[in-house]
């Protein structure tokens, strides 16, 4: 089980307080799809994904990027149970899905950055640290139903 | 992965709005970096680890150098950074995978500093950008 010491929580939460879940859920996965273009592979019905203005204004990709960032706010409410909160997700993403756990990864890395740009230098190391502590463990919840 | 024209502008625009900054970006670079991902500490037991030594300065001074010449000799980055690739694989041996880390850090530095000038488009170029000077830094390891 992970532990997470007061400061870590502390820094998830008041950062996630401020966080407009729409918003921040659409610019992470559309920079997603457009910094790593070969992520577009498990959008086909998204429609048009042809450039990064036409992924940015996309609607299917802001509401499944707010999806999955609202999924995102069920992990830190359970940050001490996050294998149970994440099983049937990742036993989705795997057989239905079929979804290489490495893009959780660097969905991650992409979450990390957007969190910079939207809190500037009160993204400090040390709340850079603990978030990237945060979308590794999500990512690992996510991949640990894989078969 | 090649840098198309557009991503070669990009990132010049990117360092020429950043360069005044470079080696206090460098430095915050390796910090985020060090935090984030201790086990690449262990490539600097030596170092004064404490917030602003002067170390870490001198150091985040050459990476972020480095980067300002790569971007100013963008058109041949391999021959740019020819003597740094030799130190790489002959002395330093950093495993290749440490380059990305970093260079996420540089991102999340730039992004922190200038939110503003991380539009997507530039993001992905800067992505590039990085993913190249690290695979030229690996080039010549076997």
């Amino acid at each position: 089980m992970v532990h997470w010491t007061a400061e870590e929580k502390q820094l998830i939460t008041s950062v996630w307080g401020k966080v407009d879940v729409a918003d921040c859920g659409g610019e992470a996965l559309a920079r997603l799809l457009i910094v790593y273009p070969w992520t577009q592979r498990f959008f086909d019905t998204f429609g048009n994904l042809s450039s990064p203005t036409a992924i940015v204004g996309n609607p299917k990709v802001r509401a499944h990027g707010q999806k999955v960032l609202t999924s995102f706010g069920e992990a830190i409410k359970n940050l001490d149970n996050l294998k149970a909160t994440y099983s049937k997700l990742s036993e989705l993403h795997c057989e239905k899905l079929h979804v290489d756990p490495e893009n959780f990864r660097i969905l991650g890395d992409i979450l990390v950055i957007v969190l910079a740009t939207h809190f500037g230098k009160d993204f400090t190391p040390a709340c850079q640290a603990t978030w990237q502590k945060l979308v590794g463990v999500v990512a690992h919840a996510l991949a640990r139903n894989y078969h | 992965m090649v840098l198309s024209s557009a991503d070669k502008a990009n990132v010049k625009a990117v360092f020429s709005k950043i360069g005044g900054h470079i080696e206090e970006y460098g430095s915050e670079a390796l910090e985020r970096m060090f935090f984030s991902f201790p086990s690449t500490k262990t490539y600097f037991p030596h170092f004064d680890m404490c917030k602003g030594s002067a170390q870490i300065r001198a150091h985040g001074k050459k990476v972020g150098c480095a980067l300002v010449e790569a971007s100013n000799h963008i058109e041949d980055i391999p021959g740019a950074l020819s003597k740094l690739s030799d130190l790489h694989a002959q002395k330093l041996r950093v495993d290749p995978v440490n380059f990305k880390l970093l260079g996420h850090c540089f991102l999340v530095t730039v992004a922190a500093h200038n939110p503003s000038l991380l539009t997507p488009e530039v993001h992905a170029s800067l992505d590039k950008f990085m993913c190249t000077v690290g695979t030229v830094l690996t080039s010549k390891y076997r």
